[in-house]
């Protein structure tokens, strides 16, 4: 009880009042309107909602089209958006927002623009946690009891516990109550999850046949209109092929520089190389429906099996630190005392015979009759020459071991399907990108197994889900931080993931693009104030 | 390894030099040429443990050289690195302090008064330190050492009687609280009471060879670096306790906090820039080195602000005719501000602005002028004017030590917006934490920019890279890591990529 008292004296100082603008206003700050940027993904999105996407390329998308309660802004302060002010009760378990009454929606083809109320925050609230929802967006909100609508522009959200930095959470982006077809639930097959309406600074045009999402000026954003026209994701399956689309002025901007495209274009005074994110790994995840996966020493034998500097060396030219557990080096909650596996093959197999596998006559350990042979499934929209070169190379080093590996390259929405949805794999390939929280509940605790849930691979653990949980109730911050140091040491231990390294992630664009600032996690937070300049247009 | 000679390293004057020596080493079977790739690619620790790995005391004037100035660029790399823990160890004490409460650190007010100390406040420190022992149940060594840090805050605020009838009772009978003792004295100045006998029982009493605390290796330092003893301190710098904290407290069965020695840092260059002008000292003697010893002689006094020295230091390598071009036209620069640093008359800032002139089209020595005006705080107006016309020339490989340098110029004015541009476009992007690529310097520099802007996972991503090769970084990261989870707000997300 004290420590609540604790966290309300200090969360209504920060609360009241805080009036500030969360972007510039754009219309009428004197730099030029219009032109278009064509801007350079990985892939493209299955679904661009805020609820049902799990990826970077929608969220990207959403944080175009959509707006949360509140923002926040480059100095971590926490801002109006849809939500001009709030209060918290002196117990810190009521957050009442007061919404701005002038927002709409973007208006339908032929339709008016629809207003903004509390209903649609409290539909958002609702539809997000129903049990039915394709969601991995859930057990980050488990912690509100309730959304009440107060009147036509006041909604009030009841909290089951206080919780650290708990305003902060309201930033998840608001739908419409017109929107889905399902007012009860959100699925994938639901329309609104490729074509859906938001009050953000642009509004979703089409998507094209090839995949491109067409976005453009909401001409009465409630912040001002913003400066370019038109905002169009043009997806590119390798990434080889999104530089030269940059170089040769096809696209003005990629969101992922190729690292290996990095010293050209730092070369090059056309473009502006930015860095913006460093909460991001790669991984190989493991699938522990599986049983030859189930037993941590197999899992801990792939790790040592495999000579993360030298892969590192030869195909990323060292543009990445290879790392020990499930955060990224640039995180708070990373453990350094935790050091990587070294490379030691003799221990891999010492762990696999531990295992109870021995040498079959091909050379593949055996268990039970069962042969060491798995699948490895790679989303091709990752594919560039480096990410081939990496899982060929974890093949081979596997085979060493006596571990077979098949590899499978998959279009970005099968994989996305065989994986988050069938779990019809043995080991993935891919990478996590976390927002400053380091939070990894819904990537490891057993609660977030299932279909689209983050916990593809089924890991399982009650001493892990103790801690997460244990960390989540925490209300004082090093004590939270020791728990995640605690989680890093027993995740690197039990290798649910074979943790690979962090990359060096820089966007790159074109200088006629000007004061481009890019949040490292969402990336297009301040687009609105973006622009360019008339003679370039 | 390699790699690293190809980027802007070659623009250095430091890469000049070592390849200077390497071509030189036909003549020499002396000095060790992995030593001197370790420091073209800024491993100056790497290098610097694998020339004082023999047990002979170095003779060869190459290596004389070689070692006086990998002394010096980590000495300026460490006192850079006391700087930015200075700046961020005391902020997240400061955090810490603030809480209440059965969860709050004891311990946290004990640091925060050596902190307070370390940087001469005399008073603050007072209150602080007593704060501390007013708490029950305390680890009775650590009362000791707040003790006699309240005795040395005392004796610096004017209360001498106060200090010595604390110092009197103090039960120095373990090794860490003499040591702390002995270091009082010498920062008290109270030869009388042989600060140095007193350290040298306490580092006996742990063992030489032994890991000591952090503690007893501060106050060590700080000993021998005011008796020039630099050798003896080099003996007992080990990676391990650099990176150790002072204590560890626990608080309840889940939640531990770290606390390091502030001052370590600060100590270890003192004693590293001792250890590089006893080199460039010796290697002076030798004729073919001269004036390249006295060159990074000049350079080393004037970074760590003895201006007379470096005066007569840079005149004698300019003495003679003997000093490469490379660095006769550094030395020139150095000459022309150091005579501006002293005589603040117009007649020398016009010699500024006549290098910026002669200097044109050679970004390399812009660098060093904008570098030396920026370190020597001088009014180079005119030069920062055509300085800044240069690095608009190009962002290619050759100018991003002038980006760099306007960078940290930009950031000593405060003008962090301006410096951010400036020293992202010197760094090497396509190796962007490597200090293998990018001065060590420079990216302390940018790493507590990132920390005033509040990208913490910026500045740590840099920290993670240099912390593998300087253990001093450990209590840097510690604190970021620390402010960073107290300050940062998210929703909490995370996606596929």
């Amino acid at each position: 009880m004290r420590l609540i008292k604790i966290t309300i004296l200090f969360l209504i100082p920060v609360c009241m009042g805080l009036i500030t603008s969360a972007h510039a206003t754009s219309s009428n700050d004197g730099r030029p309107v219009g032109g278009m940027l064509n801007y350079g993904e990985y892939g493209r999105p299955a679904t661009i909602d805020p609820i049902t996407s799990n990826d970077m390329i929608a969220l990207r998308i959403s944080e175009l089209l959509f707006n949360g309660l509140v923002g926040i802004n480059a100095k971590q302060e926490i801002v109006p958006e849809l939500a001009q002010k709030w209060d918290v009760s002196p117990d810190g378990s009521v957050y009442t927002f007061y919404l701005r009454p002038d927002v709409k929606w973007h208006p339908r083809p032929g339709e008016e623009a629809k207003p903004f109320t509390a209903n649609d925050v409290v539909f958002t609230y609702n539809i997000m946690m129903h049990p039915k929802t394709v969601t991995s967006l859930k057990v980050r909100y488990e912690f509100i009891q309730e959304a009440k609508k107060i009147d036509e522009h006041t909604v009030q959200f009841i909290l089951k516990r206080p919780i650290l930095n708990a305003l902060a959470k309201f930033t998840f982006k608001i739908i419409p109550e017109f929107g889905p077809q399902n007012s009860l639930y959100l699925r994938r097959d639901d329309p609104f999850v490729r074509n859906p309406v938001g009050t953000g600074p642009y509004r979703l045009v089409e998507t094209t046949a090839n995949g491109e999402v067409v976005m453009e000026a909401n001409q009465s954003y409630f912040m001002g209109r913003p400066h370019i026209d038109k905002f169009v994701a043009k997806p590119f399956a390798d990434q080889n092929i999104m530089n030269q689309a940059l170089m040769f002025n096809s696209i003005d901007m990629t969101v992922l520089v190729n690292p290996r495209d990095i010293p050209e274009l730092q070369g090059d005074k056309r473009y502006v190389l930015q860095p913006y994110n460093a909460l991001s790994y790669a991984f190989f995840g493991y699938n522990t429906r599986n049983p030859l996966l189930v037993d941590k020493r197999v899992r801990k034998a792939f790790t040592l099996a495999i000579n993360r500097e030298e892969m590192l060396d030869s195909f990323f030219n060292s543009r990445g630190t290879v790392i020990s557990g499930p955060f990224a080096p640039g995180s708070w909650a990373y453990n350094l005392d935790v050091r990587p596996d070294p490379y030691d093959t003799d221990r891999a197999r010492a762990l696999l015979q531990e295992a109870g596998f021995s040498q079959g006559d091909d050379g593949i350990m055996v268990k039970d009759g069962k042969r060491l042979s798995l699948s490895l499934k790679v989303p091709i929209a990752k594919e560039s020459e480096a990410t081939k070169r990496v899982v060929l190379a974890f093949k081979n080093y596997l085979k060493k071991v006596g571990a077979e590996v098949n590899v499978e390259f998959m279009e970005w929405q099968a994989w996305k399907e065989a994986v988050f949805q069938n779990h019809e794999f043995d080991i993935m390939f891919a990478s996590w990108v976390f927002d400053d929280s380091a939070d990894i509940s819904s990537l490891f605790h057993s609660a977030e197994i299932g279909p689209w849930k983050n916990n593809f691979g089924a890991y399982s653990n009650p001493e892990i889900d103790g801690l997460i949980a244990e960390a989540k109730l925490s209300l004082d911050h090093e004590k939270k931080r020791t728990i995640y140091r605690k989680l890093h040491a027993m995740l690197s231990e039990e290798s649910p993931y074979t943790f690979l390294w962090t990359l060096t992630n820089y966007a790159g664009y074109n200088k006629k693009i000007r004061h481009v600032n890019i949040h490292p996690y969402k990336f297009f937070t301040f687009a609105d104030s973006w622009y360019i300049p008339e003679g370039k247009q | 390894m390699n790699r690293g000679l190809t980027t802007t390293r070659r623009w250095s004057v430091m890469a000049i030099f070592v390849s200077l020596l390497l071509q030189l080493q036909v003549a020499s079977a002396e000095v060790d040429p992995k030593a001197a790739q370790l420091i073209m690619i800024n491993r100056y620790q790497s290098a610097i443990k694998l020339l004082t790995s023999g047990m002979a005391p170095v003779e060869d004037e190459q290596t004389q050289l070689l070692m006086g100035t990998v002394f010096y660029k980590d000495a300026m790399l460490h006192r850079e690195l006391a700087a930015a823990s200075a700046e961020v160890v005391p902020r997240y004490w400061q955090k810490l302090a603030a809480e209440t409460g059965a969860q709050r650190s004891r311990y946290v007010d004990l640091f925060s008064g050596l902190a307070l100390l370390e940087t001469g406040q005399a008073k603050p420190a007072i209150a602080t330190l007593k704060k501390f022992l007013s708490n029950k149940n305390l680890s009775g060594k650590y009362q000791e050492v707040a003790r006699v840090n309240l005795g040395l805050a005392y004796h610096l605020a004017g209360h001498t009687t106060q200090a010595r009838k604390l110092w009197q009772r103090i039960d120095s009978a373990d090794p860490e609280v003499r040591a702390v003792l002995a270091g009082a004295y010498q920062r008290a100045g109270l030869v009388e009471f042989k600060p140095m006998e007193l350290i040298q029982t306490a580092v006996l009493a742990v063992g030489k060879d032994a890991v000591m605390s952090p503690l007893v290796l501060e106050n060590a330092l700080l000993i021998y670096g005011a008796a020039n003893a630099y050798d003896k301190g080099l003996e007992l710098i080990r990676d391990e306790t650099v990176s150790a904290p002072v204590y560890v407290e626990q608080i309840g069965g889940d939640k531990t906090l770290n606390f390091y020695s502030i001052a370590l840092p600060n100590r270890i260059a003192r004693i590293y820039y001792l250890a590089s002008l006893h080199y460039l000292q010796a290697a002076q003697q030798s004729n073919a080195f001269r004036n390249v010893a006295q060159y990074y002689l000049a350079a080393a006094y004037l970074n760590f602000e003895e201006h007379d020295k470096a005066v007569a230091a840079v005149a004698s390598a300019r003495s003679g005719g003997a000093l490469a071009t490379a660095f006769d036209n550094r030395a020139e620069i150095m000459e022309v501000a150091l005579k501006q640093s002293i005589d603040k008359s117009s007649l020398h800032t016009k010699l500024i602005s006549e290098l910026a002139h002669k200097f044109n089209g050679k970004p390399e020595l812009m660098a060093e002028l904008v570098t030396i005006c920026t370190d020597l705080k001088l009014d180079c107006t005119q030069a920062m004017v055509a300085a800044k016309a240069e690095a608009e020339r190009s962002q290619s490989e050759r100018y991003r030590l002038l980006h760099s340098a306007l960078g940290f110029y930009y950031l000593r004015q405060g003008k962090n917006a301006m410096a951010l541009s400036y020293l992202e476009t010197g760094r090497d992007k396509s190796m962007k934490n490597k200090m293998e690529s990018n001065d060590p310097l420079m990216l302390v520099r940018l790493a507590q920019l990132y920390l005033d802007e509040k990208s913490f996972s910026e500045n740590l991503e840099i920290y993670f890279e240099l912390g593998k090769e300087y253990p001093a970084v450990r209590q840097i990261q510690e604190a970021v890591q620390g402010v960073y989870a107290m300050e940062f707000k998210s929703a909490g997300d995370v996606k596929i990529f």
